[in-house]
């Protein structure tokens, strides 16, 4: 399965890298931006293109896999990564930046980083709330942090210092992949590393917990230390992917529905599968967006979530079925 | 030597101390009332309780060995069990295997034939009967080879047919060096299977031994506070409540 996703995360790469507004030919525009031609097919495939399409896919990639860890942690197939309260913190963490003007020093990449502050944050106040967590306290303390953050964040919007930073700030947490440079992907790539890293260690864990804390303990899996690792590695996930790219939502909650039939549901080989779908389906969305006609951009987190919103639905719809 | 032995183990309110070994070969059974702290041992024994006290498995005390070396040797089998994901039976047979990282094919074929549920190896186990979902629990448990099986009241939920199963296979594994302990709340059932019984109430033990020394009248009025009568004369040992 692996092998065949990873095929198509490729074929998705080379159409996005393909499809603009300019006609390029690729190849030449690759080769020339990597002998540091000063082109325009150049500037446009490795300056533009690439960069976005990278970003499409890590952010993807990372919302897919936390999304598929959560899930399998909290054994609640609902489950979404926003859950942990790290992608308001990162929003709240890139919202201050615009309106202290944080970190001056790091340009362009300075709300990415805030925001990676910001999902820290956010995420050591759940865990020291939820305390040595059964799964329902995680869900809660998240949902408080959640809230806490949110609110946080809707001060910051009310009292920014003109109508030119608030809609920087709203457009921004829109989601998009868009006007970003690779200087971005240094943040998400270690972050997407490291928190797969986590994840990836863990995944013993989460096929135990399919029958329950106790089964999985009782296998000598250690679950407050396991999980907690999980936590943190889907929080590094989502808040560096929402500190770079805003909110793109959706994705973490339902990609894992849709490779988890092809690895027999097992929690533990979903992990791959649901990165790499999570890179394609954003990839393909943001290819949707550059398609649009020109004129007003379609956010890419807008995209989603009107994409995700009915699917959404529709799970909800199947669950409840199963418990008519 | 004893395969495991409990000296004056406590857990909070619900257990205090408790002496107690379990040899090799031996089908051990637990009774006593809800609440009497049979489900409390059986964790303590799993690892999954920090309590007060010694347990040891061959000497070592269990809380310190490493988790899957402690998870190899003892397995546990819930009360209940239900998997979050629609998982395939051989999936989750194949979990008994996560202590020792492998999934033997060949180990997860056998517990299944042993268990009667090869024949659904490939069905998703949220679609089996609550039956024949006990018996692939079961399974789960028997893959791991473990030397320990604790089984937590294994019976309930379960038709005569599949209880006598059940027992036998229990009965089956509590051989040679391998042993059990199954917390049951059947006298009947536990009288005739049983090597020996523990009878716990509120906590403590209140009599330990061969099922006739332990299941008295005396001791199952004192302790359930019912009138019975005991036989133990016949083939299958019967134990029937007065009035």
């Amino acid at each position: 399965m692996t092998p065949a996703l990873t095929l198509l995360m490729l074929l998705t790469a080379l159409v996005s890298l393909h499809v603009g507004s300019t006609d390029i030919a690729l190849l030449d525009g690759l080769w020339q931006w990597l002998h540091g031609t000063d082109s325009a097919a150049a500037i446009v495939i490795g300056d533009i293109r690439l960069p976005r399409t990278l970003l499409a896919l890590t952010v993807g990639a990372a919302l897919g896999m936390s999304g598929a860890a959560l899930q399998g942690l909290l054994r609640n197939p609902l489950a979404d990564p926003g859950l942990t309260g790290a992608s308001q913190g990162a929003a709240l963490g890139a919202a201050s930046v615009f309106y202290f003007g944080l970190f001056p020093a790091a340009g362009a990449a300075a709300p990415a980083l805030a925001g990676l502050i910001g999902a820290g944050i956010a995420m050591s106040l759940m865990l020291l709330l939820a305390g040595p967590s059964r799964q329902a306290m995680v869900i809660m303390a998240g949902l408080a942090i959640s809230t806490l953050t949110g609110s946080l964040l809707a001060a910051v919007l009310n009292f920014a210092p003109n109508p030119f930073a608030l809609s920087e700030l709203v457009f921004w947490l829109l989601g998009s992949v868009s006007e970003r440079g690779l200087d971005h992907l240094v943040i998400l790539l270690p972050a997407l590393l490291i928190g797969g890293g986590l994840i990836w260690s863990q995944r013993r864990l989460l096929l135990g917990l399919s029958l329950g804390e106790q089964v999985a303990q009782s296998m000598g899996l250690s679950y407050t230390r396991g999980s907690r690792l999980i936590i943190l590695g889907a929080a590094l996930l989502v808040g560096a992917s929402v500190a770079v790219a805003g909110a793109i939502g959706f994705v973490g909650l339902l990609v894992p529905h849709l490779v988890r039939p092809l690895v027999r549901n097992r929690p533990d080989r979903i992990l791959i599968p649901a990165a790499l779908a999570g890179a394609i389906l954003v990839c393909l969305a943001d290819i949707i967006v550059r398609g649009m006609p020109p004129g007003r951009e379609l956010k890419l987190g807008v995209l989603t979530s009107l994409i995700g919103a009915p699917l959404f639905i529709w799970l909800v719809w199947q669950e409840r079925k199963k418990w008519l | 030597m004893a395969l495991i032995s409990i000296e004056q183990v406590q857990l909070d309110s619900r257990l205090a101390g408790i002496n107690l070994t379990l040899q090799p070969g031996e089908l051990l059974g637990v009774i006593g009332p809800n609440g009497a702290g049979k489900s409390s041992l059986l964790e303590c024994i799993a690892g999954l309780q920090p309590y007060g006290g010694h347990i040891a498995l061959d000497g070592e005390e269990i809380t310190r060995l490493p988790g899957a070396r402690r998870a190899r040797r003892i397995a546990l089998l819930p009360q209940r069990c239900q998997s979050a994901w629609a998982l395939k039976v051989a999936d989750v047979i194949a979990l008994g295997r996560l202590p020792w990282g492998d999934e033997d094919a060949a180990l997860i074929q056998q517990a299944a034939d042993q268990t009667g549920v090869a024949e659904w190896l490939e069905s998703r186990v949220d679609h089996l009967s609550g039956g024949e979902q006990a018996r692939v629990w079961l399974a789960r448990v028997l893959a791991g080879q473990p030397d320990i099986i604790l089984a937590d009241e294994p019976l309930a939920s379960l038709d005569l047919h599949y209880q006598q199963r059940v027992l036998e296979l229990l009965r089956q594994h509590a051989q040679g060096l391998r042993s059990v302990i199954l917390s049951i709340h059947d006298l009947n059932l536990a009288a005739h299977w049983c090597d020996r019984l523990v009878l716990l109430d509120a906590g403590r033990i209140h009599a330990v031994g061969a099922p006739q020394e332990v299941l008295t009248p005396a001791a199952i009025r004192q302790v359930y506070q019912v009138e019975a009568q005991v036989d133990f004369s016949s083939e299958r040992p019967l134990i029937r409540v007065l009035g």
